[in-house]
């Protein structure tokens, strides 16, 4: 490729991560923590469903049976099943749905005041996942139940990286089009980047400070190449699926209909009810699901026509030999019929490409092993635009003719120093801020409650980050402060559940022992790192200035 | 045990493709190790099915690249 194309996409290459690179540093890193948001955060937010016995499929079949004598038979139309602790439940739910709504007495209903469609109706029971207690039932309108529901810091930094609480669908085109974008810097990164394949193990931390901010970008960049396509692909359709590419597809093939063609890709067909009574047999069928494979996890069970003889039930599950999604179908009589993935029924490759697209982005297809991977190599994906803002940072200053002024710069430094170090530490601070609410503080709603030491947290640091003389210094205090939250998230938990090291081994809450060592952990790391990179910058500093000396003496 | 094995031949694979901070030049060394690699992908494969292995061996040697690239220097220095 000619200088002059290669000069243009470097030029490209810069701006576009000068644009987007601290939004893409919040967007990577928030993603690195929510590859553990479910289930792994949850339980640890929620320490009374850290050590679950496994489920008691009698008992739910016996929940179903006894409630649903108490809901009007319309209700029965779809009965579905959320279990506690796999992934975003706390608690046992089990929802009786009609579809059709309430029922309309006909009589009296003149002809022209006849509604097209009833909204969906609902009762939901939720149940203490250890005693199977009835804690809580609402019924109404399905939209009205969901419309303010209760979440905590799982759902809250995983709902954060995908649309960063913005919603749809600003929030979500904002996340798809920083995927389009951090692809293109992936392409004009290969293009610019001349020696990548002889260069790929080079890196040179100690010779200078641009030089190590130089090999590590490229070093991350190259290395992460089959990754970071895969995620911003991942990402840029997750993002634009729902606000661009449905409405798309919709508008072409379904008159607009974008209901409709959700439904004929993944709807579950509703059986001819035969009025033939025979009961419907749960614990048989969840029972043998546990015997078709290995590390399979019931998520959801979807009962259609319960009760009768042309009961169908279909249990979403995940784990597994497959990448994606299952559903593992069964008839009334609890005999397996079949399992299928989620868009199976698409023709071709298109089926397997949709199905991989969400276990791909948030690396949940191969248990804590593939997690652990995804999460470190999400953090290169974090640090791979801050690492390109430094070294243009860097670059712009040293050169013999400055862009910009030496504020301007500085003014973004600053930015770049508040951007990305508050997120990190709004971030773990969730940690605290979830026991805070839950044990010290009760609220109605935890996940509302995150808003303000999260973002708070986030506008503080930037705030401080833009007055202060020393940006340097902040960016050191910053990591101090990071490494100190991280230390206080094993001794808060210790005090707020009474659980130690050895207690919550014994009592095999792994998950959350894990996440509390993990924290502690990189406290420690972070803390030791700040000082030896004091050490490594005074030793870089002084090399700098011998050399400058030696060359003005020649 | 498959895992750990595809995980320790990714890694010898990855060592053996460096030369003093370069991708080596000799022809042995990179047959060798590409050997080693392939052979790494399909434990990974037949541990976790094709589709997964694959994937998850993209991960693996991202992983283990970067790691070794970014503190090979202080192999050096001991």
């Amino acid at each position: 490729m000619k200088s002059k194309s290669i000069k243009k996409l470097y030029t490209l290459h810069s701006w576009v991560g000068v644009i987007t690179g601290i939004l893409l540093f919040v967007i990577a890193f928030t993603g690195a923590v929510s590859v553990f948001g479910r289930p792994e955060i949850k339980l640890w937010a929620n320490p009374e469903i850290r050590a679950l016995a496994p489920i008691d499929t009698i008992k739910i079949e016996q929940l179903i049976e006894e409630y649903s004598h108490k809901v009007p038979e319309h209700y029965k139309e779809e009965i579905l099943v959320f279990l506690p602790a796999v992934r975003s439940s706390t608690k046992l739910f089990i929802m009786f749905e009609s579809h059709h709504g309430e029922l309309v007495d006909e009589a009296q209903v003149s002809e022209g005041e006849k509604p097209k469609h009833n909204p969906p109706v609902a009762a939901v029971y939720e149940f203490d996942p250890v005693t199977y207690e009835l804690t809580d039932e609402k019924r109404g309108l399905v939209e009205e139940l969901f419309a303010d529901s209760k979440y905590d810091m799982s759902e809250f930094i995983v709902g954060f990286h995908a649309d960063l609480h913005m919603g749809r669908p600003i929030g979500l085109l904002t996340t798809g089009v920083l995927g389009l974008t951090m692809m293109l810097s992936i392409v004009t990164g290969i293009f610019i980047h001349r020696k990548i394949l002889a260069q790929m193990f080079t890196f040179r931390p100690r010779k200078s400070y641009s030089l190590m901010l130089n090999d590590g970008h490229k070093a991350i960049g190259v290395w992460g190449l089959l990754f970071n396509s895969v995620i911003a692909f991942t990402g840029a359709f997750l993002g634009l699926a729902i606000v661009v590419l449905v409405p798309a597809a919709a508008f072409v093939s379904f008159g607009g209909d974008q209901e409709k063609l959700i439904e004929t890709f993944t709807a579950v067909p509703d059986p001819i009810i035969q009025n033939v009574q025979q009961p419907t047999a749960v614990a048989q069928s969840f029972d043998h699901i546990l015997t078709l494979e290995d590390g399979l996890e019931v998520n959801t069970l979807t009962i259609k026509g319960y009760g009768d003889a042309t009961a169908m039930m279909y249990f979403g599950a995940s784990g597994g030999k497959k990448m994606g999604y299952q559903t593992i179908i069964y008839n009334g009589k609890g005999e397996f019929l079949k399992k299928n993935t989620t868009y199976q029924r698409l023709d071709g490759y298109a089926g397997i490409i949709l199905d991989v697209m969400f276990p791909l982005h948030f690396g949940n297809f191969g248990g804590i092993f593939v997690k652990i991977i995804w999460t470190v190599l999400g953090i290169g994906t974090a640090l791979l635009p801050l690492t390109g803002l430094m070294l243009w940072l860097e670059r712009g200053v040293n050169a013999a003719n400055p862009k910009y002024s030496l504020d301007t710069y500085q003014r973004f430094n600053r930015l770049i120093v508040g951007g990305c170090g508050g997120i990190v530490i709004a971030t773990f601070l969730l940690f605290p801020s979830q026991m805070f609410f839950k044990y010290l503080y009760p609220v109605e709603n935890i996940g509302r409650a995150l808003w303000w030491p999260f973002f708070g947290s986030w506008l503080l640091v930037l705030f401080v980050a833009s007055i202060a003389p020393c940006e340097k210094k902040v960016a050191k205090q910053l990591a101090n402060i990071t490494a100190f939250i991280l230390l206080s998230i094993f001794p808060i938990d210790v005090v707020v559940t009474g659980l130690n090291l050895f207690t919550q081994w014994s009592h095999g809450q792994l998950v959350s022992l894990g996440i509390d060592v993990t924290c502690f952990t990189l406290g420690v790391y972070l803390l030791t790192a700040i000082k030896k990179f004091d050490g490594v910058k005074n030793d870089v500093e002084t090399h700098d200035v011998i050399v400058k000396t030696a060359q003005e003496g020649a | 045990m498959l895992t750990f094995l595809a995980t320790t031949l990714s890694l010898i694979g990855v060592f053996l493709l460096q030369d003093n901070g370069l991708l080596t030049r000799h022809k042995t060394k990179q047959v060798v190790a590409s050997v080693i690699l392939i052979f790494s992908a399909i434990l990974f494969g037949s541990e976790y099915g094709v589709l997964r292995g694959i994937f998850i061996f993209i991960g693996i040697i991202s992983l283990l690249g970067t790691l070794f690239t970014l503190l090979r220097y202080k192999l050096d220095k001991a």
